[in-house]
């Protein structure tokens, strides 16, 4: 008890005055907090205040404690799913990034699709020839996944092209 | 058209706030974010039949169960490509249970981040268990 009012002497008054209320909501938000909730939030701040812990688990610490206090929920539920978001900015001010994406997509399968009957190719052994399955070539192909630039060249490199032939740099 | 009327894939991909809190401080434009994204929904392809102690690839990234959370589904999806200067990314996350769908089972993207060691540390393992913990509370057991 002896630390708290000696902490509270070393505190400039209108400080503390201000922080209470603040301090008070917190506290209330972490009493109306399930048990496993509050547990959460206990292991966040040991890894808060622990000078071992580095500052990048610090900040993931911090982001996870303040989302256990106040959850933030979207359309009604906790979290946010990341097929529908795009779907929501579609129409909206980065419609035309995302239109412009798609396209990426589907000229890269076209020409990858036609670079393949040129050769005598099939899927099949475009996969094997850049260590994926087939499925996941027919999926790139026909723009159910965006293929990594690392794969991009791999391909080109089956297809003996340049990967610039095939994908915007 | 209807939101998630273009159901494909075996899962939705939802993201956990502190997830998304990541992304945007990871990211420095909306291309990226837009980027890594589209890479992280590669995570509807998921394998049904996947065996506790086994990696895999999902389309053409790599994933591996983190094996200091063992039988908790938690895994690390790999990304190669550099996105916004960040090599080495990695997309935690955790598949939730198969038995509930929004129409489909869910896995959870708890966390993104650089990985810049082997081996996660040990915050980083109560971190994720944290966050796993917050989804199962606040969407399987007491919805929000």
């Amino acid at each position: 008890m002896g630390s708290v009012i000696d902490r509270k002497t070393e505190l400039d008054q209108t400080t503390y005055k201000n922080l209470a209320p603040i301090f008070a909501q917190w506290m209330h938000a972490l009493m109306e907090c399930s048990d496993v909730v509050q547990g959460v939030v206990h292991d966040m701040v040991e890894i808060m205040v622990d000078p071992e812990a580095d500052d990048e688990d610090k900040e993931m610490a911090k982001a996870t404690f303040l989302e256990a206090l106040f959850p933030v929920s979207h359309n009604g539920s906790l979290g946010a799913d990341l097929e529908e978001l795009e779907e929501e900015h579609r129409n909206g001010a980065i419609g035309d990034l995302i239109h412009e994406m798609d396209a990426e997509e589907f000229s890269f399968g076209e020409k990858v699709k036609v670079a393949l009957v040129d050769r005598g190719m099939t899927q099949q052994q475009l996969a094997d020839a850049i260590g994926v399955g087939q499925p996941a070539v027919s999926m790139m192909l026909n723009r159910e996944a965006r293929p990594q630039l690392r794969t991009v060249k791999k391909i080109a490199e089956a297809l003996q092209l340049s990967h610039e032939d095939l994908w915007p740099c | 058209m209807k939101l998630g009327a273009n159901l494909t894939g075996r899962y939705r991909v939802r993201i956990f706030r502190p997830a998304f809190d990541q992304v945007r401080k990871l990211c420095h434009t909306t291309r990226d974010c837009m980027e890594l994204r589209r890479q992280t929904l590669k995570l509807r392809f998921w394998p049904d039949n996947y065996p506790e102690d086994e990696r895999g690839e999902v389309v053409d990234l790599n994933w591996d169960w983190i094996r200091s959370m063992p039988s908790l589904k938690t895994g690390e999806l790999r990304i190669d490509d550099t996105i916004s200067g960040n090599n080495n990314l990695r997309v935690i996350f955790f598949v939730g249970d198969a038995e509930i769908k929004e129409p489909l089972p869910m896995i959870w993207v708890l966390n993104v981040f650089q990985k810049k060691r082997d081996d996660f540390t040990s915050s980083q393992i109560k971190i994720f268990k944290a966050q796993r913990q917050l989804v199962i509370e606040r969407f399987y057991t007491n919805p929000l």
